[in-house]
């Protein structure tokens, strides 16, 4: 009787407590290693958008960049590398001021100067670093300063079934950039038809943005607004058939 | 705390002796840099002798200078760190087995 009351107590006493201590041990284990998991569950998710160029519409020649943020996540940017292969050692290192910047998922895009003067003719390679770990390099990394014809998207307007001999104009204009800076607009084309039924592709290089895209052809006229958004529209083309014209 | 320490190299470049090393520590706690390795891609990497070279608080980026005599190719490079309360400053090696090891591979152009 007096053996089972002492194992007993040595049961309550010292056993249990110690499987409780295990087990709430483990627990703690477990969850500090499901927290590892979510943290590169959730640096794998993550999804940012960018773009890179150089503002030559208003001759500052700064380096800009547009992010967007696609996924679910929320995305924290935290620096931005702007490196010259003249001076690779001496990299350029953008934080502070609106870094870190957060960008709720699918918001607005949004533009920022870098601060950095593009030189003419120096090769800038860029890259974009988040809270997580991720780095991202822009689409028009590496840029070139003072090339302008480097354009992260192409806007394409096709004309189909044009008459010979007639003269067909299409005019790009920016609107409501929301922020971003066109490159060379208003921009014209002009295209004489040479042959009947004529087809052509007219390329324009673009940043994103919106832009108008009008048409002027025999006795008719008509436009369009296209919407440019990293990653969302990609190259946006615009067709119109000049016989069934509006 | 191994299950949060995490570090990433950020940016790596090189002159004709060094190499120069940004880490970030993206974990939830402060971490000390025991040892960096830069090496032949290919070839046996040497273990560092432990030390402390750097700390980096959580969210700190900081950038090292290591030695790499390597003139060009394919490299490793092998970062050590541990949590920084396991860390012991009389016998750095003490808790690597606590800590994580970040190995990316690079091309150095001589």
């Amino acid at each position: 009787m007096l053996g089972t009351v002492i194992a007993v107590g040595i049961l309550v006493t010292v056993v249990v407590p110690l499987i409780l201590y295990m087990q709430s041990t483990a627990a703690l284990y477990d969850e500090s290693v499901v927290k590892r998991h979510i943290a590169d569950e959730e640096k794998m998710d993550e999804r940012l958008w960018s773009d890179v160029y150089e503002d030559l519409y208003h001759g500052t020649h700064e380096i800009m960049l547009t992010l967007y943020n696609p996924g679910e996540l929320m995305v924290k940017v935290v620096r931005v590398w702007v490196i010259s292969r003249d001076d690779p050692l001496n990299p350029i290192i953008v934080e502070g001021g609106v870094f870190p910047l957060s960008l709720p998922p699918r918001g607005d895009q949004v533009e920022i100067g870098t601060g950095v003067i593009a030189q003419k003719g120096v090769w800038y390679d860029i890259k974009v670093v988040s809270e997580r770990g991720n780095i991202y390099v822009p689409s028009g990394s590496p840029l070139i300063g003072g090339e302008s014809s480097k354009y992260p998207h192409t806007l394409t307007a096709t004309l189909i079934n044009m008459e010979k001999g007639k003269v067909y104009q299409i005019d790009l204009e920016a609107i409501g950039t929301g922020g971003w800076v066109p490159v060379y607009f208003p921009q014209t084309l002009i295209w004489k038809a040479t042959a009947e039924n004529q087809f052509q592709s007219l390329g324009f290089g673009v940043n994103p943005g919106r832009y108008n895209v009008s048409i002027q052809g025999p006795g008719w006229q008509d436009w369009v607004e296209v919407r440019v958004i990293p990653g969302i529209s990609g190259d946006p083309a615009v067709i119109w058939d000049c016989i069934n014209h509006p | 705390m191994q299950q949060e320490s995490h570090l990433i190299v950020e940016h790596i470049a090189f002159d004709a002796a060094d190499a120069y090393l940004t880490l970030y520590n993206i974990g939830k706690v402060p971490l000390r840099v025991t040892g960096v390795v830069v090496a032949e891609a290919g070839k046996s990497v040497p273990t560092p002798n432990f030390q402390s070279l750097a700390s980096l608080d959580v969210q700190e980026a900081q950038t090292l200078t290591v030695p790499c005599t390597v003139l060009d190719g394919d490299l490793i490079v092998k970062v050590y760190a541990v949590a920084a309360p396991l860390f012991h400053p009389e016998d750095p090696s003490q808790n690597v087995h606590w800590g994580i090891v970040v190995e990316c591979r690079c091309h150095k152009t001589g």
